[in-house]
């Protein structure tokens, strides 16, 4: 079974972001998602399948991380409209149905 | 002509406006995403209105260095991906849009079904709920549950409803289903909703007489068929082993008394189907239907669980469904009119503004909301699949009785309001930064019976799966297909 380990900034990574990432590759891997001395995350994939490789595994989670990023950005951007969107969305529902 | 609109007084953009500046000067709106390929995102707003970007797109979006001069920005702003200074009704529209398809929720449950009976002249090994006996008083739905349903349906709000009749195979309990339809037509005179029959049978026992009956009352029914006849009676045994037949009969019979449109035919694959994608679509043309639902097996059931009904894999019906859907397109090039029912409502969800209702596609789910199941013995369900788990024992999402309890302790219980919320897919880990999510459901029952959890664990999820590689086969044909693509657009 193989394993991968990782040191991830929390300057450029949000804890969320790499929580998220993982549970996405939870078919394939457990996490175990650690806080360092220093301020950054210790990081341990272990493959639950037979026959991967750390290579794929840690592209693949990194690619994921990216992604997770990227939506965190989003949702931090874009929250106060969302909540007035919801607002505006169904405010005056029973006066106006 | 109308004339062109004034902008903050301008007829025009002064030539500023049209000069490259940075994205500074726009403000995200809500959106998720997910990867269509190596190099491509499903990107989906708040009111669920689609656009395919390439990752560098996105990238630049999200770190607002996207061009504004170009016209992948006109796009996004123009289907409410951003917001600059000069669209400031964008967010009241959107509002509008999120609006209208959640607009369902407010008729709350408008299907019914009414299960008339558990006795069945078939023994489909695939079939989680009926008996093969003679014993009407054991199986068949009693007169005091009939009346407590009727008062129970129409507590609902919803100005439409729809009356389902299920079995078993429901025409064995004709009789009462005469009964029913003249008492819902008869309360009706005074509650006036647009009431819509439907039997769902397998026409073995249909006869002119209930054809008549159907007719006059305008009632539609569903059959059942699973392809080819060598196939459709390996799926579903009767004695004389001539399923296949009597259904052929009363398609006809029943196009003849009540109208070509008035009958649809329902597919289950089966493992046995998996070989036959052509064959079972080529059924369905030479029997005259312009529609097939290829719909999987559900996991429920003793059938399933004794290994009685062969199993297969998601990908193997994924592989199916591809397949499938293929040569339906291959026909439609051809000039022949068929499409597959969950990809034109995934379109519809996907293209157009409006709710589509159906029950494994929402969120909230659309257990208890979209319908409700009323068993022979009065017990409630709060769907199909639900009473079907309840067949193995596992009685979970059974909402209460017709004779002990009331509308108010059903709609309101646990069982189902913590359900409808704890499984909202807008809160569920990774559903809720899924491209699809504004097309997806949660399905709790599913998820309850395969990883006994009604939320599911979505990285193992089959369901997940399945619906995230068919919304993704959709939206490669529409992005890189045109001549698919054109065809797809003609389903909505
Ligand atoms: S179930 Fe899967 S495909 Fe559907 S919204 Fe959730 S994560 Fe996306």
């Amino acid at each position: 079974m193989i394993e991968v380990m990782l040191t991830l900034s929390t300057t450029i990574y949000r804890l969320a972001a790499i929580k998220k990432a993982a549970y996405r590759l939870g078919n394939r891997c457990a996490a175990l998602i650690e806080l360092t001395t220093d301020g950054n995350v210790a990081l341990k994939l272990i493959s639950k399948r037979i026959g991967d490789s750390t290579q794929s595994l840690e592209a693949d989670f990194l690619t994921e991380l990216l992604d997770q990023e990227l939506r965190e950005t989003i949702a931090e951007e874009t929250a106060p409209i969302r909540n007035l969107l919801l607002a505006q969305a169904f405010s005056g529902l029973a006066a106006n149905e | 002509m109308s004339s062109l609109p004034i902008i903050k007084g301008q007829r025009f953009h002064n030539l500023d406006y049209f000069r490259r500046r940075s994205g500074e000067n726009y403000r995200l709106l809500p959106m998720r995403f997910i990867a269509l390929d190596d190099t491509r995102y499903v990107v989906t707003n708040f009111a669920g209105e689609l656009i395919v970007l390439l990752r560098e797109t996105m990238q630049q979006l999200v770190r607002h260095e996207l061009d504004t001069a170009s016209p992948i920005y006109e796009e996004l702003l123009a289907r409410h991906f951003v917001l600059d200074d000069d669209s400031d009704v964008a967010l009241g529209l959107l509002a509008i849009k999120y609006r209208t398809k959640q607009s369902l929720l407010a008729n709350f449950t408008a299907l019914f079904m009414f299960v008339v009976s558990l006795r069945c002249d078939h023994s489909c090994p695939y079939c989680q709920v009926s008996r093969q006996s003679a014993d009407r008083h054991a199986y068949d739905m009693k007169p005091e549950v009939v009346a407590r349903a009727i008062d129970f349906m129409f507590r609902s709000p919803s100005p439409t409803i729809k009356v389902e009749f299920q079995g078993g195979e429901s025409l064995l309990n004709f009789g009462l289903i005469e009964q029913i339809v003249a008492e819902v037509n008869a309360r009706n005179v005074v509650e006036n909703r647009e009431i819509q029959f439907v039997i769902a049978t397998n026409l073995a026992p249909l006869t002119d007489e209930i054809l008549t009956f159907c007719r006059e009352h305008h009632i539609f029914l569903s059959t059942s068929l699973d392809g080819p006849k060598s196939l459709h009676n390996a799926n579903r045994p009767r004695p004389g082993g001539d399923s296949h037949e009597l259904v052929e009969h009363g398609i006809q019979r029943a196009r003849e008394v009540l109208g070509h449109d008035q009958i649809s035919a329902l597919m289950t694959t089966t493992a046995e189907s998996l070989s036959q994608p052509r064959a079972i679509v080529d059924e369905y043309v030479r029997l005259g239907f312009t529609s097939i639902f290829l719909r999987p097996l559900s996991p429920y059931g003793f059938a399933v669980k004794t290994g009685a009904v062969g199993r297969y894999t998601v990908d193997q019906w994924l592989d199916f469904y591809r397949e499938t859907l293929g040569y339906i397109i291959e026909l439609n090039t051809q000039g022949v009119p068929i499409r597959e029912e969950y990809t034109a409502l995934l379109l519809r969800k996907m293209l157009t503004p409006y709710p589509t209702g159906y029950v494994d596609l929402q969120s909230p789910a659309g257990i208890g909301i979209a319908g409700i199941v009323f068993n022979y013995d009065g017990d409630i369900y709060a769907s199909d699949e639900a009473r079907m788990l309840a067949e193995t024992g596992d009685r979970r999402f059974r909402l209460g009785n017709l004779i002990n309890d009331s509308y108010e302790d059903v709609i309101l219980s646990d069982t189902l309001l913590d359900t409808l919320s704890q499984t909202m897919t807008e809160g569920v880990p990774m559903c809720v930064d899924c491209g699809f999510q504004p097309y997806c459901g949660s399905d709790p029952v599913y998820h309850h019976a395969t990883q006994n959890d009604a939320v599911g664990f979505k990285p193992l999820s089959d369901f997940c799966r399945r619906n995230m590689e068919v919304m993704r086969q959709i939206i490669r044909l529409l992005e890189d297909d045109p001549q698919s693509a054109e065809i797809l657009n003609t389903w909505l």
